[in-house]
């Protein structure tokens, strides 16, 4: 959806039109869920996040100020409402240390037809990044797959730019042997190989 | 970004960049164009560029969860909720600010169109971000323009024979038009009312400015005609201020508490354009502009300092600008704490 639209569709909402509730439902459902399902595989829970996070955008909408980006503020507010959600559950069956509060996890696609060093380059990358701590792969995810910038990274996870930059830093250190060994793979994939290059 | 930065990029560079990132991943095809540009530039980069891309694209070879199956499911259960809370709502009338209660006991009139208003479902409301600025067009297609963080109440069904009112939170500036032509002889749907929170205003075609803060109301009249009505809640008399063109007044607890001729009034609703304009301003009410409607956190060291005159006038259109001169002239230090915070101190 462009920022405009985007933005029309928000203030439409504040001024309490139904229609465009209903839109910002249908526009976000997959994308909320998706980013839920990286912190927890318990699918009830997801859904009731977003029951209460939509339930409270509509009793809260004359209030809320127009946020620059309504995909991040939802994404914002999804990670509350779960992880509020998630502290109570943690409570009632076993308490998570302070530096593994929560858990961040991606799943590959397996169905997509890779070419062998494709797929080569997806196993490290997969191996690599699943070794990270959840904050650090939040952050490779936000980035690499949301298109966030830093700025907006700080605004989601709630903490400020300059931890974003550190934990950025932290993640890249942390994958920069695989980086320079990719890089080496990437190399010998780039040059041209004369028989394929018969073949086809 | 300047080209000439891509010159000493390295691998890691690249995936740190956000703008590379965004187009590396499709979102933003218009980056093409800039992007051919640097590889024409330096070709030597185009392999690490290539690079980078492939790295991105096989982190992002993820599964990804829809969750289709619920969708129709939790849509309802949504709706369910909303209507429960919705419900005791309009009946207890939460959404209504509880001085327009307060102002429906007081007199007989307006108890009798707010008890209307509270049935009809022809409620509109209409309120602002910090920093927004907005204009609303009325019924009667008179203009108000709501200042940042401001609330603006009224029925959407005005028709030629009802009492005109609108109920406002914040800062607002009023151009009603103007029905009556006769000053003496008004009828029922020639009356403009705006209720306030310690004041009721009533118009004959004028344009004025409101700004209702948590301890006063003050009113600047720029055309036109204004009669106050103060109601006072314990004895069933009422107090009427009438205000004419210049005349700029403050109200609290429904009493008069200052009344002065201003030289230019038109200045009370400099924020229109987003200008900041201030006479012989106290710091006070500076620091009480960038809290109420910018958004703004400030903490003033020694409270003293609040009491501080800035003489003579100030005419900026930006906050910086404001803040520029504010630490010029007081001497003053202004710490940015983040965007919207700022630590006053003596310097």
């Amino acid at each position: 959806m462009h920022a405009e639209q985007e933005q029309s569709i928000w203030n439409a909402f504040k001024r309490g039109e139904w229609h465009a509730y209903s839109r910002l439902y249908e526009e976000y459902y997959r994308r909320l869920n998706n980013y839920g399902y990286k912190f927890t595989r318990d699918v009830a829970l997801i859904e009731d996040a977003i029951q209460d996070l939509f339930v409270k955008l509509w009793t809260n909408r004359e209030t809320l100020s127009t946020p620059t980006s309504v995909k991040n503020y939802l994404y914002k507010a999804l990670r509350h409402s779960l992880f509020r959600k998630l502290k109570t559950q943690s409570k009632l069956s076993f308490s998570a240390s302070d530096d593994y509060d929560y858990t961040f996890e991606v799943s590959y696609d397996n169905q997509l037809i890779l070419r062998e060093e494709q797929q080569h380059m997806q196993d490290m990358i997969k191996e690599v990044v699943s070794k990270l701590p959840p904050r650090q792969q939040e952050i490779v995810y936000l980035r690499f797959y949301e298109g966030l910038s830093y700025e907006e990274v700080g605004e989601v996870m709630s903490i400020h730019i300059n931890s974003v930059y550190k934990l950025w830093y932290k993640a890249l250190d942390n994958l920069k042997d695989t980086l320079h060994y990719l890089v080496c793979l990437l190399w010998c994939l780039c040059l041209p190989k004369p028989e394929t290059a018969v073949l086809s | 970004m300047q080209m000439k930065e891509y010159e000493k990029y390295t691998l890691s560079d690249f995936l740190e960049d956000d703008s590379f990132v965004r187009w590396a991943i499709n979102a933003e095809p218009d980056a093409n164009v800039f992007w051919k540009e640097v590889i024409n530039t330096y070709p030597e980069k185009e392999e690490i560029m290539t690079q980078a891309v492939e790295i991105i694209t096989a982190y992002r070879s993820q599964d990804s969860f829809a969750n289709e199956m619920g969708r129709q499911q939790l849509w309802n259960r949504i709706q369910a909720d909303v209507k429960r809370e919705e419900e005791p709502v309009a009946m207890r009338g939460k959404s209504i600010p509880l001085y327009m209660k307060v102002a429906a006991a007081t007199t007989l009139l307006v108890s009798a169109s707010a008890a209307y208003w509270f049935l009809a479902d022809h409620r509109e409301s209409v309120h602002t971000a910090y920093n927004e600025v907005t204009k609303v067009v009325l019924p009667d297609h008179s203009v108000v323009t709501l200042n940042g963080n401001s609330t603006l109440y009224y029925n959407d069904n005005w028709t030629d024979g009802t009492l005109r009112e609108v109920w406002l939170e914040g800062e607002a500036f009023f151009n009603v038009k103007h029905i009556n032509k006769d000053t003496l002889n008004i009828r029922e749907g020639e009356r403009f009312l705006v209720h306030g929170r310690d004041v009721e205003i009533e118009v004959l075609g004028t344009s004025f400015n409101v700004r209702d803060q948590a301890d006063k109301t003050d009113v600047t009249l720029i055309t036109g005609k204004v009669k106050v009505v103060l109601a006072s809640p314990s004895e069933d008399t009422m107090t009427n201020v009438i205000m004419l063109p210049g005349d700029y007044a403050e109200f609290a607890n429904q009493n008069l508490i200052a009344k002065k001729k201003l030289e230019k009034p038109q200045q009370s609703a400099a924020w229109i354009n987003q200008d900041f304009v201030f006479t012989d301003a106290l710091l006070k009410e500076i620091v009480r502009t960038l809290v109420q409607y910018h958004g703004y956190t400030v903490d003033v060291k020694d409270n003293k300092l609040l009491n501080l005159k800035i003489e003579g006038e100030i005419n900026v259109s930006s906050i910086p600008e404001l803040l520029a001169t504010v630490s010029a002239t007081l001497e003053l230090n202004v710490e940015q704490k983040s965007e919207k915070h700022i630590v006053l101190s003596k310097k």
